[in-house]
């Protein structure tokens, strides 16, 4: 190859016509430029079939506007330059102030502190207390109740069996209500920080998207977000 | 008595199970062969074939989706592709098969996949993108061997996600690693879509072939973000799970500089991208702006979040939520 790529790429979007001689051996000897050169007239082509649209009545006074924008804007501020401070009314302070006062005066309820102390000295007991606390109580069968109307014939080993028979249960619950805790730790370290009160716009098409998010939509979705739902058109 | 007793240790043998079974679960050796045997050879060969292995080829890719209101709509095209196996690859998007559209609008969409070529070879697909997370994401079960695709011998596996109710099908040429069909099926078994090979040929003549040119991309050194992108970039702390950050980069886009954060859970992407679009406000101030655009075509997502002067994009094949999740965990 003997002529270098042409650094300009408005060149491609020439007609044969309009191309220049040396372009044009230049273009019989490079692939690369053959297809710019061939991908931009496509996309000539397509651009030429569109149909022509009017310009909107208001661009008019919209391009003047436009022109004088550095008028516009020292306006502005001269406007705002020349607004007086406005003082607040008194009656509003007088409010602010009751407010505050009112809230400062409103001691901490006694049963708040006790249970903070309690809270303070022994936390993982109040963690526990607290989650086994939320555990549906289950109510026994009524068949104990007959049993239990019976005298029992209390022996040491049956007392034994119930000691650790209860152990493990509370080992249980316990265990299972730290895990619990734990999971709900975790998950609640893993979701975002704030929750954003959003305006939420849903967009239709991919032609309400912007050239970026279009591009990587359509990139994604292997373009299919370009053309389902387009022949309905 | 007996009975509290037996009940008390039912607990904890359940409990103990519980968190055995969590544990065993990260574990790679729980990958889940059904053959029981050890990994296919050719598996390691699979991320980057792409890009080593020197082949032209002819492939059909269809969509199977559905409109709001179910109405299903098929999506179909077909595509050559060259690779020169040592990086360079072109996409020639052929022929727009469904839907019909006007020649204009065919042609645009043509013109269109030509230009985001880099995508359609790097993202589209179902791909294993990182071995080592594909293995702890993905289920593999060898289901068929000796195949042909495209007049290539071929291994076929089935690859199901741990999340998710649908899979994947994937016939492997076990010499070079490439994918040379795809199909992928929802919990039911009904296609949702599939890429295949039409024509294979691993000898072509390259001479003519405009290979793809990058964009203009740097990475990006996440503990010095300021000086390269002129701005703070904030990162999200919320990950769907199984993602993993796969790249972080500088793109120019449309004269707009962005940071573009690549996820993967090893197979799938999701796009994080962040822009500052003004002085003034920052993300950390009392918010004034935060309107959030969301786009849906099919199982991809994507929102565009402005908060103040700040933009926030993510996109990927996952539900509005957890892209929501990931852009707000941006945002101190």
């Amino acid at each position: 190859m003997n002529s270098p790529c042409p650094s300009d790429p408005d060149h491609f979007w020439q007609s044969a016509a309009e191309v220049d001689p040396l372009l044009q051996a230049h273009l019989a000897e490079c692939v690369t430029c053959r297809a710019r050169q061939q991908r931009a007239q496509l996309a000539v082509r397509l651009l030429r079939a569109l149909p022509a649209q009017r310009a909107p009545k208001t661009l008019d006074g919209a391009v003047v506007a436009a022109l004088h924008a550095g008028t516009r804007q020292e306006r502005a501020i001269q406007q705002v330059s020349a607004l007086t401070r406005q003082e607040v009314p008194a009656e509003l302070n007088s409010r602010v102030e009751d407010a505050l006062v009112w809230t400062a005066e409103q001691p901490a309820p006694a049963e708040l502190e006790v249970r903070l102390r309690a809270e303070l000295a022994a936390p993982s007991e109040a963690m526990s207390r607290r989650f086994l606390g939320r555990l549906d109580r289950l109510r026994a069968p009524q068949d104990l109740d007959q049993r239990l109307s019976v005298p029992a014939r209390s022996s040491s080993r049956r007392r034994a069996f119930a000691f650790v028979g209860t152990l493990l249960v509370v080992m249980g619950l316990a265990s299972l209500a730290l895990q619990r805790w734990g999971a709900e730790l975790s998950s609640s370290q893993q979701q975002p920080r704030v929750a954003v009160q959003w305006n939420i716009e849903v967009i239709e098409s991919a032609e309400g998207l912007d050239p970026v998010s279009r591009a990587l939509i359509g990139g994604l979705s292997g373009g299919a977000s370009e053309v389902l739902g387009k022949e309905k058109l | 008595m007996k009975h509290l007793l037996f009940l008390s240790l039912c607990v904890l043998t359940l409990l103990g199970a519980g968190c055995s079974q969590q544990s065993e679960s990260q574990e790679p050796a729980a990958l889940g062969l059904t053959s029981g045997g050890p990994l296919p050879g050719f598996l390691e060969r699979i991320p980057k074939a792409p890009f080593t292995t020197r082949y032209y080829a002819r492939r059909r890719i269809v969509q199977n989706q559905t409109r709001a209101g179910g109405v299903p709509q098929v999506f179909e095209y077909t595509e050559r592709v060259w690779s020169n196996g040592q990086g360079g690859f072109r996409v020639e998007p052929e022929q727009l098969i469904q839907p019909t559209l006007p020649a204009s609008q065919a042609n645009l969409f043509l013109l269109l996949q030509s230009a985001r070529e880099g995508f359609m070879y790097r993202v589209r697909d179902f791909r294993v993108q990182d071995l080592r997370l594909f293995l702890r994401t993905y289920q593999l079960q060898v289901i068929g061997s000796h195949l042909a695709v495209a007049g290539q011998a071929c291994e076929r596996l089935r690859v199901t996600s741990a999340g998710a109710g649908g899979y994947h099908e994937l016939d492997v040429a076990p010499q070079t690693g490439l994918i040379l069909r795809c199909v992928e099926f929802d919990a039911n078994g009904s296609e949702l879509g599939r890429m295949e090979t039409l024509e294979y040929n691993a000898t072509p003549d390259l001479s003519m072939v405009s290979l793809h040119q990058e964009l203009p991309i740097q990475d990006l050194d996440l503990a010095n973000t300021q000086s390269q992108l002129g701005y703070e970039l904030r990162t999200p702390s919320f990950l769907p799970s199984g993602y993993e950050l796969a790249k972080a980069e500088r793109v120019d886009l449309a004269n707009e500089t962005w940071a573009r954060l690549s996820y993967t859970d090893g197979a799938e992407q999701a796009f994080f991208l962040h822009r500052r679009i003004g002085g003034g406000l920052t993300v950390s101030d009392p918010l004034a702006k935060h309107n959030l655009r969301v786009f849906t075509v099919g199982p991809w997502t994507m929102l565009d979040a402005t908060v103040n002067n700040h933009r926030f994009l993510a996109a990927g094949r996952l539900g509005k939520d957890q892209l929501q999740m990931m852009i707000e965990s941006a945002i101190p």
